[in-house]
């Protein structure tokens, strides 16, 4: 039993090392508050290195050698090639997050607000691992517990009070549907272990009650869809967004994100093409294919539609998240549904190129590119001069160069347009919708092309405004240094992804 | 047909006698005696610093910021540097397609499209591509031939449509198992057409620094910074051979020239940049789409590991005409040319030209006009006519035309009807660009090299007037003719270059546009593309197109006659003294009369530059050699 703990200890020491971190935050942080709650002055700078450090530590672990697990019908962890993905995704972005998150709260504040940080990217990293309901559910819980308290910690008056508790109300109310699909899933196949679930799945002894599946599957797709902000379960986003700090709408655009592709990815699992031919085949991805194409259409076209219509900046952006998470939607309906056939039983396309790297692919490219816009907000935004609404970008050109010129490249990455790798990320997209080899596929790729266009818009106007609109106010805006060090990594990274993206591409074709 | 597509002069000849001098210059050969410059891959490596050198000197100039001063001498160096690279390709390429130099290439025997420098990366491996198929191999059956245009037999299934045998000696069903991987390229590269257009953009990139000289005074280093990375752009698209890289540089001219107009344009500069991005982006964005399903056709139909490259692609689908059906043509021909027909821009989806052209600063006007809409023209000539050319014979030819032939009178009347000089200009770019369609989709090479040619002139004689009205306005502060008139008579120099070069527009013989027009129009004649009911509509085309010759030199020498002769008439607004050309003014505008002028005259190194690659791809339509073949005849009885 022993042996057992311990071996399961090594598979997840980069998580440990960041929950250690966070732990230690939590008991140290109060020590060195005053009686008066008087902080030291740049507490918060030694709380952001020691978050940095801790990182550094998680990203040094995970590149080590790791042990392999098979997963197995025991196994509630799996090391896989997705695992490694989810943890280097999650590590990089958490380091920007926390350059984000290091001037959004004071320093009285930060031992917490970045020890919570650390709890959340733990459990994001967590989900990847996991091949059990439960230690699945586990680590959704980790990322949204910690959340609550972040979103309450980092902005405290009416309207971030207000979102706080939008979020927390909707977020459990959409876990009780995950754990509903999960008791579903249970009940039917006796085991929580997700390889034995696939296992039963496939065999085709459940076919008989398809109605019970099929309800397990609609509401863990319901949940889940809740975090990444699919339509219809994204209505929260706007006001959300709007009503939190920049550093809280950032982890929100992104990490749920992470989160929930990664248990969808994990809960529904991949057709396997050698049993889909056999008419009794059942398995969960493929019975979810028709929910996941009808959410991606729609939260395609709503998020860009009503992104169209927003001044506010972070609004905007909650809708721009939106329809991301539908472009991704399309990339997961590929890796889900099973390919056009031909009368050998082999899929027409022979392309290795399935959804499932172009998913990550666009996940990775998305994260870069909407944390840079947001640590640009959290960078340049003052009490006295805010950057809430588009107006208030006008004339960032003059009054801030380098962010504005930043800026432009995130912007034309979450456009599309080369050379930022959101190009890329939108070509593997298209590649793989169409390479899919049925109608349905190319209809995707053709919506997506739409959007692609519409979404043009309301990002071209941004840039518009800061570059060709004058500014109320000449004078230079105050850089805050560490977020906009973010904003520098990000831009570079897109730039960077674009013209060398084969490493990661190579990567993830082994998921 | 083999004689005049080694040179269209001689075709011509043979029908219009008077012409028989002029075109009988254009035979000279080119000196042969090229000394090897560089050695192979080193001169290949200019490809690549021919896009670097803008681009590092705009990063320069983002680093270093500086003043006007600086900018713009930096800009000008880095711009007749890029000149002095695209010569250097030039007289290599010379040398390569004259035996003297060596290059390696890569592209396949019998592509249509094939660079004669060469510079390849792997950008991005898409994945593992393994096919595993029966071969199919129909054998064929008595009584169900028919004859197609080149009399050969080609085999018709049931439903009529062709089935060509796929690999004509296996008789075995064996399952074929290949693994490839499929690679994205940076994969640059030169034929005759890329390196006419590289100078023609490296050569209108210097009038564009010198015209802004003074004329921008507000954030002249992002100016430059623009400027610079938009030749980089236009530079990149005509050297790329990866459809994808084609269409990437193809995609990021637009970003540099939103922040042209949109910064340091008009009055309505917001609304014309907004415009003009989201129309060329929600065309370009349909091309991204059929290409995206062109490569995955030939990825798995045809096995092509290198689904991407233009020499591959086109090679693949000569070699093998039945892996896209005719449907399927017509269909990946639309989508790609979507983002094409609104570059050109074919009427009717020009409404973005006249505003940004209007809008745009004069250097915006002169590369928009000069460079940036013949990366349309440049599009169906690189990926549509050789890829598609059942599609373009049946399908393309006809309806492209037709909206050529509008545009030309179209454009030509909205001309007429302008006040407003640049404007004016504009709308005759839409007239001109039709010409140059029209004699792409003539099929035959005197067609398609009139378009190449007609491609060059209207950059150089449009840039032209656009930096001579941008002068003009530059010293008045207006563009409208009602306020301005007798312009010759205090600013003479001015004025004669005007002249100059609206006789070159307007396509006066001896001047550059009447030998594109004029060969676009006999190709369209000759050709034998479009039929109404069972008469071929062709000349009827061509007589179209020629009445826009007649407008052409109607609005011209209608603005010459209210803007620049006739009683002096200057506007009432406040202006400072006026002064006539002066040096860097004359330096901008007179290197593009020149070029005007030898072109005019001795357009043979310009028709020999481009006739190689122009009969590669004419080759594919052979149905529209019939004409050719009685030019032949004709030529031979004498």
């Amino acid at each position: 039993m022993f042996q057992h703990l311990t071996s399961a200890i090594n598979l997840v020491f980069p998580e440990v090392v960041l929950l250690a971190a966070a732990c230690v935050n939590l008991a140290v942080g109060p020590f060195l508050i005053g009686d008066g709650g008087e902080a030291p002055k740049g507490l918060r700078h030694r709380w952001g290195i020691w978050s940095l450090i801790a990182l550094g530590i998680a990203a040094w672990l995970s590149l080590l050698p790791q042990p392999v697990v098979e997963a197995t019908r025991l196994a509630p962890f799996q090391t896989d090639e997705l695992v490694w993905f989810v943890r280097l995704i999650t590590i990089a972005t958490g380091a920007v997050l926390v350059l984000v998150n290091w001037n959004q709260t004071d320093d009285r504040d930060s031992a917490e607000s970045q020890g919570l940080l650390l709890f959340i990217l733990a459990g994001a990293s967590l989900i990847g691992l996991a091949n059990d309901l439960v230690v699945l559910f586990l680590a959704l819980e980790l990322v949204s517990i910690p959340t609550y308290v972040f979103l309450y910690v980092s902005r405290r008056d009416a309207s971030g009070q207000e979102a706080t508790l939008k979020y927390f109300l909707l977020s459990v109310f959409s876990s009780g549907f995950v754990l509903l699909g999960f008791s579903y899933l249970y009940g039917a196949t006796g085991t929580t272990n997700l390889t034995a679930v696939h296992e039963t799945l496939r065999d085709g002894s459940l076919s008989a009650m398809p109605m019970l599946l099929l309800v397990a599957v609609v509401s863990i797709v319901a949940g889940l869809a809740f975090r990444i902000t699919a339509v219809p379960f994204h209505f929260y986003a706007p006001d959300v967004f709007q009503g939190t700090a920049n550093s809280s709408a950032a982890l929100l655009s992104f990490v749920p994100k992470v989160a929930g592709f990664v248990a969808l990815i994990r809960v529904l699992g991949q057709p396997s093409l050698e049993q889909a031919i056999h008419a009794n085949y059942w398995s969960l991805a493929t019975k979810s294919s028709s929910v996941l194409f009808l959410l991606a259409i729609a939260t395609m076209f709503v998020g860009n539609v009503l992104a169209l219509l927003q001044r506010n900046l972070r609004r905007l952006l909650a809708y721009s998240s939106i329809a991301h998470a539908g472009y991704m939607l399309v990339g997961l309906w590929v890796a889900m549904k099973v390919p056009a056939l031909n009368v050998s039983g082999l899929p027409v396309s022979t392309t290795r190129l399935g959804g499932l790297s172009s998913l990550l692919f666009y996940l990775a490219v998305y994260g870069i590119t909407t944390l840079g816009v947001f640590a640009l907000l959290a960078s340049l935004s003052r009490r006295e001069r805010p950057l809430e609404t588009a107006d208030d970008l006008a004339g960032l050109s003059k009054t801030h160069p380098a962010g504005a010129f930043l800026t432009t490249v995130l912007l034309f990455g979450l456009t599309g347009l080369p050379p930022t790798a959101g190009f890329l990320g939108k070509l593997t997209l298209f590649l793989s919708a169409w390479n899919h080899g049925t109608d349905l596929g190319r209809r995707l790729a053709i919506c997506l092309a739409i959007n692609a266009a519409v979404a043009a818009w309301y990002y071209l106007r941004l840039i518009g405004v800061m570059y060709l609109q004058p500014s109320r106010d000449d004078t230079k805006r105050e850089t805050g240094i560490p977020a906009f060090v973010g904003v520098a990594l990000c831009a570079t990274a897109s730039l960077m992804l674009f013209f060398a993206p084969e490493w990661l591409w190579q990567a993830l074709q082994r998921v | 047909m083999a004689i005049s597509s080694n040179n269209p002069g001689q075709s011509i000849s043979c029908r219009f006698d008077g012409l028989e001098l002029m075109l009988n210059w254009c035979q000279i050969p080119a000196p042969k005696n090229q000394t090897l410059l560089w050695s192979g891959r080193q001169s290949n490596m200019l490809l690549l610093s021919v896009i670097l050198l803008p681009l590092l000197a705009a990063v320069l100039l983002a680093l270093l910021g500086g003043g006007q001063a600086m900018a713009r001498w930096v800009a000008l160096l880095a711009a007749v540097g890029t000149l002095l690279i695209s010569l250097g390709l030039a007289a290599k390429y010379n040398g390569v397609v004259n035996g003297t130099a060596s290059s390696e290439l890569t592209s396949p025997e019998g592509s249509p499209v094939r660079p004669k420098l060469e510079w390849r990366r792997t950008w991005l491996t898409l994945g593992e591509v393994t096919r595993e198929a029966p071969i199919q191999v129909r054998k064929f059956q008595a009584g169900n031939v028919r004859e197609d245009g080149d009399g050969k037999g080609i085999e018709f299934d049931s439903a009529g449509k062709p089935i060509l045998p796929l690999a004509e000696t296996s008789q075995s069903t064996e399952r074929l198992t290949t693994s490839t991987s499929v690679r994205l390229e940076f994969y640059l590269g030169a034929d005759g057409i890329s390196i006419v257009m590289l100078l023609l953009t490296a050569v209108l990139t210097i009038s564009s620094v010198l015209i802004s000289w003074e004329a921008i005074q507000n954030r002249a280093t992002e100016f430059y910074i623009c400027l610079l990375t938009l030749e980089a752009g236009m530079l990149g698209a005509f050297i790329a051979f990866d459809l994808l890289l084609f269409y990437v540089f193809f995609e990021f001219t637009l970003i540099p020239l939103f922040f042209l107009v949109g910064i340091w344009g008009g009055s309505q500069r917001q609304f014309a940049a907004y415009r003009f991005f989201i129309y060329t982006l929600a065309g370009s964005v349909i091309t991204l789409l059929g290409l995206v399903a062109l490569t995955l056709k030939v990825l798995q139909d045809g096995g092509l590991a290198t689904p991407f490259s233009i020499p591959d692609i086109a090679a693949l689908l000569t070699k093998r005409p039945d892996l896209l059906p005719e449907s399927w043509q017509i269909a990946l021909m639309l989508a790609m040319s979507a983002g094409f027909v609104i570059k050109v821009p074919l009427f009717p989806f020009h409404t973005w030209l006249p505003l940004a052209h209007t809008e745009a600063p004069t250097a915006g006007s002169v590369l928009l006009a000069g460079v940036l809409l013949k990366l349309g023209t440049y599009g169906f000539l690189r990926i549509c006519l050789p890829f598609f050319p059942a599609a373009v014979a049946s399908f393309g030819a006809p309806v492209f035309s037709t909206m050529a032939v509008i545009g030309i009178v179209y454009g030509a009347l909205c001309s007429l009807a302008q006040s407003d000089i640049k404007k004016l200009v504009a709308y005759s770019s839409v007239s001109h660009l039709g010409f140059c369609m029209l004699g792409m989709f003539a099929l035959n090479s005197e067609g398609v090299t009139g378009a190449v040619l007609q491609m060059v002139n209207h950059g150089l004689s449009t840039g032209a007037l656009f930096l001579l009205v941008g002068m003009v306005y530059d010293r008045y502060h207006t563009r409208e003719l009602g306020d301005l008139g007798g312009l010759a008579t205090r600013l003479p120099l001015i004025s004669t270059c005007m002249v100059f070069v609206c006789l070159a527009s307007a396509g006066l013989p001896m001047l550059n546009g009447f030998v594109g027009e004029l060969l676009s129009l006999i190709g369209m004649f000759n050709a034998n593309t479009i039929y109404i009911g069972r008469s071929n509509a062709n000349p009827i085309y061509s007589a179209i197109g020629a009445t826009g010759v007649i407008l052409g030199a109607w609005y011209l020498l209608d603005m010459l006659r209210r803007g620049f002769f006739g009683p002096l008439k200057e506007p009432q607004s406040v202006h400072g003294p006026i002064t006539d050309l002066n040096m860097r003014e004359l330096l901008s505008v007179a290197p593009l009369m020149a070029l005007c002028l030898w072109i005019g005259i001795y357009p043979s190194t310009l028709i020999e530059t481009v006739q190689g690659d122009v009969k590669e791809i004419v080759k594919l339509y052979p149905k529209n050699g019939a004409t050719e073949s009685k030019a032949q005849v004709v030529t031979t009885d004498k």
